[in-house]
């Protein structure tokens, strides 16, 4: 009891993807997450879907993007889908240079890009990708502290 | 995308009337602010009030209009709301950009 799924798709279009943030955000603040909370979780879907579209499929729109949203007892999950080209799992690894370790007085050192994995892995408990009969699946984690673990419904 | 720009003396302030900055204006962001730094203006606010989301492209594009000034002028921030403000602290860029609550405080800190 009190595992709870919705499924969220978008066709590859980046104008499609506040529609996704959107809809999340909302989602999270029903478990209740704080608005806070909602927003960087949300952020880390957008972040997620954009690589998808870009990265995966080259920005070439027809493809389909699934977000599955899973609320479970004491934790959330959010997995973003996508048959295009896979990612390389390494880059989710912690022990991964961070683009965020740059000297703030050094002007070329400051990322321009590459930043959307390193929110996501800043921000969620736990950040996975699969690969499986041409389907990735990035998994992203937050744990609920015992408050928010509740067992009822989401709140309207 | 819509972008605002008025002159407050020697400062240009420019504000994106959008409530996403985000990856789909991401780069029309980045190349109107290019044309106006190529045009000479070396005092920039960028005031973000009315932008209620950023995701890292907008971010990024901000940063890369940083870098196109090439320490020859300044670019800062103000306005930004309590969400834009955890993007700029998340990703260490609170650390980068002088950011300032009011438009008035940032064109002031730039010498007017």
């Amino acid at each position: 009891m009190g595992d709870r799924r919705i499924t969220l798709a978008i066709t590859s279009d980046l104008q499609n993807v506040p529609l996704i943030g959107q809809a999340v955000e909302r989602l999270c603040s029903l478990i209740p997450l704080s608005d806070g909370e909602s927003y960087r979780i949300a952020l880390c879907v957008v972040e997620a879907v954009n690589n998808a579209i870009l990265h995966a499929y080259g920005n070439e729109a027809g493809h389909e993007v699934e977000v599955i949203f899973g609320q479970y007892p004491d934790h959330l999950t959010l997995q973003i889908c996508d048959t295009g080209m896979a990612m390389d799992p390494k880059r989710l690894d912690p022990r991964a240079a961070s683009p965020f370790d740059f000297d703030p007085c050094r002007l070329s050192s400051i990322p321009e890009g590459g930043l959307g994995l390193a929110i996501i892995k800043v921000t969620m408990d736990e950040a996975t990708y699969t690969t499986c009969d041409g389907k990735n699946i990035l998994t992203l984690t937050r744990f609920l502290r015992p408050c928010q673990a509740k067992d009822g419904p989401l709140k309207g | 995308m819509q972008l605002e720009q008025r002159r407050a003396g020697e400062t240009l302030v420019v504000a994106p009337l959008e409530d996403r900055l985000d990856a789909r204006i991401a780069t029309d962001f980045k190349e109107r602010m290019a044309e106006l730094i190529a045009s000479g203006n070396t005092k920039i606010v960028l005031d973000l009030s009315k932008v209620e989301f950023i995701d890292s492209s907008g971010l990024g594009a901000i940063v890369s209009s940083l870098k196109r000034m090439g320490g020859r002028g300044d670019l800062v921030v103000c306005g930004l709301q309590e969400t834009t403000m955890t993007m700029f602290r998340l990703t260490r860029m609170d650390r980068v950009f002088q950011v300032f609550g009011s438009e008035q405080q940032a064109v002031s800190a730039l010498g007017g």
